[in-house]
């Protein structure tokens, strides 16, 4: 029976280093805006990973600030946050001086797409504190003394072959963790963790996209990161390029010509046409305007219902009773049910 | 090229055994050797991409260089080397290699982490794809070498042989540094500096400019030691030496020191590289 399964984790866990120092502002507003991510558009998802320029040092010294965040592989600006003011304060119980932040977090789906709000928030930020300041109840758990946050704590869960495994949690509960602890981009610091099959896991549109390579080499050169073969993306590249949509005099055009309604539709197209025995989905993705949006879910359904064992992570309660087998609730970095979904919704509304 | 053996045995990610590391390292550059190919595909691609001149970038730069130095030392020193603007080119090439690795594997963990976020491949594939683009750059810019031999009437001797033996000795010892310090650059930010300061220092302590010929006031005792603590001054040597002929000028000794120490390097740094990136990439 042991051949049976394409996904097993024994006891795995995953520890991370906790960020100190003046990164804590950052910090905030990245928590801030993984709020967001709970939403179902897609665009914002990216933000968590395709930071590369925050322009937030301004937040320090005057009175109204932006602070802009880019997206690295697509290199629009997809979200801003504007500071709407700063109030000293003191906190007479620990006497530390701390400031205190409002601003209002605003993205949009692409660079000429309208601002939407997401919020106004609130919060005292501390500068520059010297070390990471254990609370009292923390304490107790022994990681935080070590300055570490345990981000996936001794999940063990068995997956079978051809199963659909859904994960359903709030935010900072793990479940993206999970998936890349399963993924590979983690290895578990406790524990082990044993696929059997091709992973593919689809976090996000468009991964190695090269803005001065043509769209064909685009395919050819992401493709292959995802571990398809040379003649086998060759055989496909006719197929990849009709579903995109994308006009034939353009797949030969550097990929900074395209708009990113073109770059998402090349992207998903790209992964939609892989053959993954093993498929990690976080959030079930879709890209593109409102007709490919429709189609690319389509696609995805598919690739869900198709052989593959799937593991999606999600917040979308509806779509994790249609397509999953089993859903488990995860809390705190630890797997809190066992595989039934009216249990594992009750601990997510709870 | 799969990731996974299709329904075949299991994989399980963690740290590879402590000596068989690099045999590990080995079979996941070449199961993913397509991928490889289109790191340095593409990275040749974007290198020249939108400039006119393109490839020639890769000659011209080396030629002014050695035109500035030659210029120098034409004004400084009185030595007469018959070939030393060609010795000087060589030196340059060679260094710009080395260097060139290192620099670019110090940052390529960090710079690539978002993709590395994204997906997954073994991540040594970055350090791979550098050092091959890096040996076919070489490649490509030595070929203005060829025409220098035509000029000073030079023939090829079985020499020739040692050209590729000094790339793949400047190729380990440069890999096997970056293999560290890609690690330790996602850890603390500040190596890639460390690594840009000792890099320019050891520029001026290698042989790229000059030629252990130059080298009269210096005791042989003192040589002697420097060949070993230097492999780089070793390989320099041997490329010069592919191309001009001659014999080599360093003891037998020297090179295969210089050797031990690339493959010591090499052999550390994956072992180094194996075991900490799945830590590492925590901190990206």
């Amino acid at each position: 029976m042991m051949d049976d399964y394409a996904i097993e984790l024994r006891n795995a866990s995953l520890d991370f280093p906790m960020v100190r120092g003046s990164q804590k502002v950052l910090d905030i507003i990245l928590e801030k805006l993984s709020i967001s991510r709970s939403g179902s558009d897609k665009s914002v998802t990216r933000i968590e990973r395709g930071i590369s320029e925050i322009e937030w040092a301004a937040i320090r010294d005057s009175e109204c600030y932006r602070v802009i965040i880019r997206n690295e592989d697509l290199d629009t600006i997809v979200s801003k946050i504007e500071v709407l003011g700063t109030k000293h304060s003191f906190d007479w119980n620990t006497r530390e001086v701390g400031v205190n932040y409002r601003y209002r977090v605003q993205f949009r789906k692409d660079s000429k797409g309208d601002w939407i709000d997401i919020g106004a928030y609130q919060d005292l930020v501390r500068p520059e504190p010297r070390e990471v300041r254990v609370d009292e109840n923390e304490n107790s758990n022994p990681s935080y003394k070590k300055s570490t946050f345990r981000a996936i704590d001794g999940v063990s869960l068995s997956i079978k072959k051809g199963e659909v495994i859904g994960i359903i949690g709030e935010n900072g509960s793990g479940k993206s963790t999970l998936l890349r602890l399963i993924g590979g981009v983690y290895a578990p610091d406790i524990g082990e963790v044993e696929t059997r099959g091709k992973v593919t896991m689809l976090i996000s549109v468009g991964a190695g996209f090269e803005n001065h390579l043509s769209g064909r080499e685009n395919i050819m050169i992401s493709g292959s990161m995802y571990g398809v073969e040379h003649d086998r993306l060759e055989e496909m590249l006719p197929a990849i390029v009709e579903y995109s949509g994308i006009n034939r005099d353009f797949v030969d055009q550097p990929l900074r010509t395209y708009s990113s309604g073109m770059r998402s539709r090349l992207g998903f197209s790209i992964i939609s046409h892989l053959e993954p025995e093993i498929l990690l989905l976080d959030e079930v993705m879709s890209a593109g305007d409102h007709d490919f949006r429709k189609r690319s879910e389509k696609r995805i359904l598919e690739m869900v219902e198709g052989d593959a064992t799937v593991v999606i992570v999600s917040h979308d309660v509806n779509i994790l009773e249609r397509l999953c087998d089993r859903v488990f609730a995860m809390k705190e970095g630890k797997i809190v049910t066992d595989g039934g979904f009216d249990q594992a919704v009750s601990v997510y509304r709870s | 090229m799969d990731r996974g053996p299709v329904g075949g045995k299991a994989i399980k990610r963690g740290r590879p055994p402590f000596f068989s590391t690099p045999i590990v390292m080995a079979r996941n550059i070449s199961e993913n050797r397509q991928l490889l190919y289109h790191f340095v595909s593409r990275d040749l691609k974007l290198k020249y991409h939108g400039s006119i001149l393109g490839y020639g970038w890769t000659i011209v730069e080396p030629l002014v260089m050695t035109g500035v130095f030659y210029l120098l030392f034409a004004i400084l020193t009185t030595s007469v080397d018959p070939y030393r603007p060609m010795h000087i080119i060589i030196g340059f090439l060679s260094w710009y290699f080395f260097a060139g690795t290192i620099t670019k594997s110090t940052s390529s963990l960090v710079g690539k982490s978002g993709l590395i976020k994204i997906i997954y491949f073994p991540r040594e594939l970055f350090i791979a794809g550098i050092v091959s683009f890096e040996a076919l750059t070489l490649l490509l810019s030595l070929l203005i070498v060829i025409p220098m031999t035509y000029y000073y009437d030079l023939e090829f001797s079985w020499r020739v042989v040692l050209l590729p033996a000094s790339i793949l000795g400047m190729g380990l010892l440069a890999s096997g540094i970056g293999l560290f310090t890609s690690i330790l650059q996602a850890r603390v930010r500040d190596v890639q500096h460390i690594v840009g300061l000792v890099l320019k220092t050891s520029f001026f302590l290698s042989p790229a400019f000059w030629t252990l010929d130059n080298v009269q006031r210096v005791p042989e005792e003192y040589l002697d030691i420097y060949l070993y603590a230097n492999p780089m001054a070793v390989y320099m040597t041997m490329a010069r030496s592919a191309f001009n002929g001659r014999p080599v000028g360093v003891s037998d000794y020297h090179i295969i020191s210089a050797f031990a120490v690339s493959a010591v390097v090499f052999y550390i740094g994956s072992i180094f590289f194996m075991r900490n990136e799945s830590r590492a990439v925590k901190y990206l």
